[in-house]
């Protein structure tokens, strides 16, 4: 759609490309820190709202 | 107040252990504050929609008053609904959650109090400045710039008082409920900000720096991101505190909160584009919007998952909790919303459904189902406790629900056929080739009874507000207000060599989490708008395309006061549907001077992009005078003050200066001489009126708007 522009707007895949690979790095970089995760500390955050953490 | 017991034990060599008990007090009447004006405003708020929706129905009851006309209290509607009732509900939420998963009273009182007042003056201004036309035209950013201001202080106070409190915690964690919180804080003061530049031609009336394109992306951007930080992120907040709360169990999965918040801020940003599709906005920029959306399923599916497998094996207490019910409801209703909105987002799919009744049914999926019914959760779960009671009846909190989850299905089910069905008989044509429905206004009384059916719908949900409203009153009535809620934390303070608390290293982390948001949501905004600023030299300019004359400067100003926009599109798609029934469609170079943009997101009424000389002066003079006059069975309101107001030129040069400064071409000589220029060609409209035996004073507002619908999209035809 709108050739009329395109023809005018090159070299704009390239932000496509840059967009998605930006958003996989992202991604698979907070996927690895969730997986090294100390499981005691997501049980400690987990129930910081119900106060059982504060019960002793 | 505070109560210290000190146990230390020794850990390493030269590091210590300090275990203190702390007494201290929630502060309540903020929260309670924030939650009587929420159900207010809700009341307001919801009025005015179902004011708005007959209105469709009974024009009449536009009474032929400028002031409750449905151009402007569309507007009061969605900002009251948005701002004011779902605002100071989130408000509410926070500031009771914020407190217990931080464990300590609120940073300051004085801010929570600057908050709570500010926020309800700016409500107040809305209140006033909207019905009396006073707008920027642009969705959910209508106030005019002294209030843009005054927002953006007020949320700078909420977010002093929201980060001071997390840095001043006593949990020496931050819960995820609170990321969601400071993601809110941080994107909706970078949205508002960015969206709302604007150049002030008078007190009450400024341009947008932005024009045409570049106006219409900054804006979906910022509308795109409202509903994502205004209207979703806090939620989900809430959600993660108030539901574990509700169901004495912790969330399902804390990895998957952290993931899909990540992934949520991170995707959302991008998405804007979407809301112009098939525009004169870059193929690339709508590309990208739509690869955004579609991805945007799955953090939001992860919310919802995660939310509903909290309930995994608590089933049982949801058939008997009503709280619960209508958190199960929402929920839904987010995932409902979050999964169409994706769909929405394909161009063909968006084809059909942009422009029509669909997208306020998708819209009306998330603000009645996920943001009205947590709300309505939360109220039913907080009242009680706020007021150290129970709840005054539970049977009537579900009659409640049922009025409002049949409301809301009421409500939907025939917006979402009268989009569907228009949206197909705006494209179908005959065998012959031409339209089957050629007139614009044949597709609209088609819809008219299912815009009465939503009514219907409306009066259901308002309804079972009601209902809650006296169940919420009579249970504050048999408790008593506890204003300040004692408590006490255990606080455990690890001291290491150097006699410093490490509990200072997590003071940073609100920061570093403000920082990392922050990052996070910018970088969709860079790599989207910068390119698109660029544009403007690629823009491939039109050289017949000229400024406005004085007087259609005027008119265009009172197209915006009237708030034309909410039912006019000037936005014709390149469909061979459109531009049989429109004209040619429209290019990004014939917008060049328009600060605002005025694409509109809404055909209640038909396309005004090329409505330059498509009728006579005469045919608009009635038209705007009593639509039915030229128009049986149309349900535009009727304009008649325009034939009698005096046209206020006293800011046309004022006005003239601003465009010039945000580069339209007008020359001084121009500016200048622009009462004479305008005076002229408000004669020679006068005049064509007179030889259609039509009196009227060449100084009066219908003049001018005149010249401005005459002038729509002409420019091109001179090529």
């Amino acid at each position: 759609m709108f050739k009329q522009h395109l023809a005018g707007v090159t070299g704009f895949d390239a932000y496509l490309i840059l967009s998605l690979l930006i958003f996989l790095l992202f991604f698979i970089g907070i996927a690895v820190r969730l997986f090294f995760f100390d499981k005691k500390e997501i049980e400690y955050l987990k129930n910081i709202p119900l106060d059982k953490n504060f019960d002793n | 107040m505070e109560q210290t017991t000190v146990l230390t034990a020794p850990m390493a060599a030269k590091e210590m252990i300090e275990k203190r008990v702390e007494q201290f007090e929630y502060d309540n009447t903020s929260v309670r504050n924030f939650g009587l004006a929420t159900l207010i405003f809700g009341l307001v708020g919801m009025l005015v929609g179902l004011t708005v929706a007959l209105q469709l129905v009974f024009p009449v009851l536009n009474f032929d008053l400028p002031y409750t006309t449905f151009g402007r209290i569309r507007p009061l509607h969605t900002n009251a609904i948005i701002f004011a009732f779902v605002g100071n509900g989130i408000f509410a939420g926070i500031y009771y959650s914020l407190q217990r998963v931080c464990r300590t009273r609120m940073y300051s009182d004085n801010l929570s109090k600057i908050h709570f007042w500010g926020w309800q003056l700016i409500i107040l201004s809305a209140a006033i400045t909207l019905p009396l036309g006073i707008t920027t035209s642009k969705e959910y950013a209508e106030l005019e710039w002294p209030i843009d201001i005054a927002i953006a202080l007020i949320w700078v106070v909420f977010g002093i008082n929201l980060i001071g409190t997390i840095i001043k915690r006593r949990e020496k964690h931050i819960y995820v409920a609170a990321w969601f919180y400071i993601a809110t804080f941080v994107t909706v003061a970078i949205l508002h900000i960015f969206n709302s530049f604007a150049f002030p031609v008078s007190f009450l009336k400024s341009y947008s720096v932005y024009a045409g394109v570049q106006d219409a992306l900054v804006q979906w951007w910022y509308g795109h991101n409202a509903v994502a930080f205004f209207l979703t992120t806090p939620f989900l907040g809430m959600m993660y505190y108030f539901l574990p709360k509700m169901a004495n169990r912790p969330i399902y999965s804390y990895k998957l909160s952290i993931l899909h918040f990540w992934t949520l801020i991170f995707l959302y940003i991008w998405a804007g584009p979407h809301h112009l599709l098939y525009s004169s906005l870059p193929d690339w920029v709508q590309s990208l919007g739509v690869v955004f959306s579609v991805m945007l399923i799955a953090p939001s599916w992860g919310g919802m998952i995660n939310g509903l497998l909290t309930l995994r094996g608590a089933w049982d207490k949801v058939s008997e909790d009503v709280t619960l019910k209508f958190m199960v409801v929402s929920l839904t209703a987010y995932g409902m919303a979050t999964f169409e909105g994706p769909l929405l987002s394909l161009k063909s799919i968006n084809a059909i459904a942009h422009f029509t009744d669909w997208v306020v049914a998708h819209v009306h999926v998330g603000a009645l189902g996920f943001n009205g019914f947590m709300l309505f959760a939360i109220a039913y779960w907080l009242v009680p406790r706020l007021y150290n009671t129970n709840l005054y009846s539970k049977s009537l909190a579900s009659v409640h629900f049922w009025l409002g989850t049949l409301g809301i299905l009421f409500y939907a089910i025939p917006m979402y056929w009268a989009g569907f069905m228009q949206g197909l008989m705006w494209q179908e044509f005959t065998p012959e080739g031409v339209l089957r429905y050629p007139n614009f206004l044949e597709t609209v009384t088609r819809v008219i009874p299912l815009y009465a059916a939503r009514s219907v719908g409306g009066t259901f949900y308002l309804a079972g507000f009601l209902v809650m409203l006296y169940n919420l009153a009579k249970t504050a009535q048999k408790g008593s207000f506890l204003a300040n809620e004692k408590t006490e934390a255990t606080v455990y303070t690890k001291i290491d060599h150097k006699g410093e608390y490490w509990h200072k290293v997590f003071e940073n982390r609100p920061i570093l989490l403000m920082i990392s948001s922050l990052i996070v949501v910018s970088i969709g905004g860079l790599v989207q708008i910068i390119p698109t600023l660029l544009i403007k030299s690629n823009i491939p300019t039109i050289a017949s395309v000229q400024p406005y004359t004085p007087l259609e400067l005027e008119g265009r100003d009172l197209y915006i006061k009237e708030g034309c926009n909410n039912c006019h599109s000037q936005m014709i798609r390149p469909f061979r549907s459109e531009t049989e029934r429109y004209g040619t469609y429209s290019k990004s170079g014939e917008y060049i001077y328009d600060h605002p943009f005025l694409w509109g997101s809404k055909r209640t009424g038909p396309d005004l992009m090329r409505q330059g000389g498509k009728y006579p002066h005469a045919w608009h003079y009635f038209h705007l005078r009593e639509s039915t006059s030229m128009s049986p069975g149309s349900i535009m309101p009727n304009y008649a003050w325009l034939l009698e107001n005096e046209l206020d030129i006293s800011n046309t040069q004022a006005k003239m200066k601003v465009m010039k400064s945000l580069g339209v071409p007008y020359s001084d000589t121009r500016i200048n001489n622009a009462r004479n220029e305008l005076k002229e060609q408000a004669d020679a409209i006068t005049a064509n009126l007179k030889a259609e035996k039509i009196e009227v004073k060449p100084d009066r507002e219908i003049i001018a708007l005149i010249a401005y619908l005459q002038r729509l999209g002409t420019d091109v035809k001179k090529e």
